[in-house]
């Protein structure tokens, strides 16, 4: 049954591929000029993890949710099945983010040979766990804030959100280049490596938890 | 056996009271929930369905809903005015979506029926007619060969020719067996006449009629008469009346009993439309 | 066999089907064991509600004119010679009403009526 939604939800992405498409490039494009470049695996993950929740919007274009209602699922499966969708487009744009600023940093240091970035892949798996932990925050608030007061509201937040990472990301890279310094990832890494990326992860894993129990609660009662 | 029994849904909102609702859906058989809009229709269908909560019992197939509801649904196939799976999906992708969700998923029958009411399969549905769109949402319901179909204004807004093939689907979804029923809400009254077996009519929240359509078309009847004629008619032996320049026109529930009492003799029969404008409308 | 129906006759729609089928009984269009169509298929043929056919069908079957088998179906029942012959005196009284009917308005006696009749049954001896 879970399936099915899931489907449905995807079908739905699919025809959001284009703009997919071009907001990942226009961020990859935003990244290289900053020369932030360890942003770019946090700024991937959050797009990625951000556009699962527009099913969201499109449930509340069609009115799905009254026609959902009426099909063999249970209110649990339709809550569970977002969580699922969530944490699915999370590690997704994890991966994509990772994989992409190894990409994209190797292509210019080929390109620019004088000026080379040195990627550590310690401190990209760092900031690409901050991804993580980024993005699980955000759809750990917005999750159940959408089914309580519907993806309308929750559009607004999301455009909001989106906006003020991206400019604090392009802000500090810019301002740290400016500045001279540079990012001390060695640092950060060591932090991370103290606390451990695993805890980050567990936290944010705890974090859909809570806000799954709460979805449950806030949808079992909704009337639509 | 009914499909479905439902008995005192109740139903509170600002500025409005479903009150009391029952009744039922025996197998075999077509009812109709008439009445304006707004008048509590979808609520009751909603209420019957568990998409809103309310304090009644609701049993169908004789299980109640609040309890069996997953397995209940799997029976059942419903189509609501305003609201569908998704309008970004093309019916292909809808058919793939369905089979996950219905264990009695008919693939060949979804496939016979897009073809029969020539329906592309892969455009998306927000570019579709209304008509098409009725016409897909039907499909839709029906392809799990449900035990019963639960219809919100199935034929709104629809011309008369798409009305006519849709109402020719339901009744060939009813002949195919002959335990399976239709509840369907509408404020077309005249599509009901050709296809209701009983009528559940809704006013303001509440239940003012339930009865055989058949014997509604018989027994009723319109009177025309003089104001003098009118003024000796007993109150018992009408239902209400409008007061014209020229004549009175009076409805009448037992035309038989109210020739044999009164030498008036302008009866006319009634249309479903009349009697629910004679109940709303008319004076008392 | 043809079965019309017709608002604008002031017989219940229910009668209607009933004559229908009686008249097609007694024209041998149906015969004696054949089927009669399902009560809903013949409902949906004509677009009214199956109680109504039902009603016909319960009609016919008080009457003797069919059998109906549960979960089977409606078959005409073998045909029982009081019952024809009460249905035709029934037909013919209607016509004899009709003659009594005409007679009155036309002013023409009894005895020319009688006169009539015996004329065209002895023709026929």
């Amino acid at each position: 049954m879970i399936k099915g939604l899931l489907k449905k939800d995807l079908y739905n992405l699919a025809s959001y591929k284009t703009s997919l498409i071009i907001i990942v490039i226009f961020c990859g494009v935003a990244i290289i000029g900053t020369d932030a470049i360890y942003w770019g695996s946090v700024v991937i993950a959050i797009i990625v993890g951000m556009i699962s929740l527009s099913t969201f919007n499109y449930d509340e274009i069609s009115k799905s949710n009254k026609y959902i209602l009426t099909l063999p699922v249970t209110r649990k499966e339709i809550v569970l099945e977002k969580y699922i969708l969530a944490i699915g487009s999370t590690i997704l744009g994890a991966l994509l983010g990772f994989v992409l600023t190894l990409i994209i940093g190797n292509i210019m240091n080929y390109l620019r040979p004088d000026d080379l970035i040195n990627i550590s892949i310690e401190a990209l798996l760092a900031t690409t766990v901050g991804g993580i932990f980024g993005i699980s925050l955000i759809q750990s608030i917005q999750i159940p804030s959408m089914f309580k007061w519907g993806a309308e509201k929750g559009r607004i937040q999301m455009f909001i959100i989106i906006f003020v990472l991206v400019l604090i990301g392009a802000l500090a890279g810019f301002l740290l280049k400016q500045s001279g310094l540079s990012i001390d990832i060695e640092k950060l890494e060591s932090i991370l490596n103290q606390i451990g990326l695993l805890i980050i992860i567990l936290i944010s894993a705890l974090m859909y938890f809570i806000s799954y129990k709460i979805s449950y609660k806030v949808y079992k009662n909704k009337e639509e | 056996m009914n499909n479905i029994e439902i008995k005192n849904v109740s139903k509170k909102y600002e500025g409005f009271l479903l009150d009391k609702i029952s009744f039922n859906v025996p197998a075999g058989t077509v009812v109709g929930l008439i009445g304006e809009n707004g008048a509590g229709k979808t609520t009751t269908i909603k209420a019957i369905l568990n998409i809103i909560k309310s304090d009644s019992t609701v049993k169908i197939f004789n299980k109640d809903i609040h309890q069996d509801e997953k397995k209940i649904k799997q029976d059942i196939g419903v189509v609501l005015d305003d609201s569908f799976l998704s309008d970004y999906l093309t019916p292909k992708q809808i058919k793939s979506v369905m089979k996950e969700i219905y264990s009695t998923w008919d693939e060949e029958k979804y496939n016979q029926l897009i073809k029969q009411f020539n329906l592309p399969e892969n455009k998306l549905i927000k570019d579709y007619s209304s008509g098409m769109k009725m016409k897909l949402k039907i499909a839709t319901a029906i392809s799990h060969n449900p035990k019963l179909l639960i219809l919100d204004e199935p034929t709104s807004g629809l011309d008369p020719i798409v009305r006519s093939e849709i109402l020719d689907i339901f009744r060939k979804y009813i002949e195919e067996d002959e335990t399976r029923s239709i509840l369907l809400s509408t404020h077309i009254t005249t599509d009901l006449e050709h296809i209701s077996d009983y009528i559940v009519f809704i006013d303001k929240g509440k239940i003012i009629m339930n009865a055989q359509t058949d014997k509604l078309l018989e027994d009723y009847g319109i009177l025309k008469c003089s104001k003098e004629e009118f003024s000796k008619i007993k109150e018992d032996d009408y239902v209400s009346y409008k007061k014209g320049k020229y004549q009175y026109k009076v409805l009448i529930h037992d035309k038989n009993n109210f020739k044999k009492k009164y030498n008036m003799t302008t009866i006319d029969k009634p249309s479903i439309e009349d009697i629910m404008l004679f109940y709303i409308k008319g004076e008392r | 066999m043809n079965i019309i129906i017709t608002n604008s006759s002031g017989l219940p729609i229910f009668e209607q089907i009933e004559n229908s089928i009686k008249q097609a009984i007694f024209s041998n269009e149906l015969k004696e064991g054949d089927m009669l169509p399902s009560v809903r298929s013949l409902a949906n043929e004509l677009k009214i509600s199956f109680l109504t056919v039902k009603r016909a069908y319960d009609e016919l079957e008080k009457s003797g004119f069919i059998k109906t088998i549960q979960g089977k179906g409606s078959y005409v029942a073998p045909k029982n010679l009081d019952l024809i012959k009460e249905e035709k005196l029934k037909e013919i009284q209607s016509y004899i009403e009709k003659i009594y009917e005409i007679s009155k308005l036309s002013n023409i006696p009894k005895e020319e009526v009688n006169e009539l009749f015996k004329m065209i049954f002895e023709e026929e001896l």
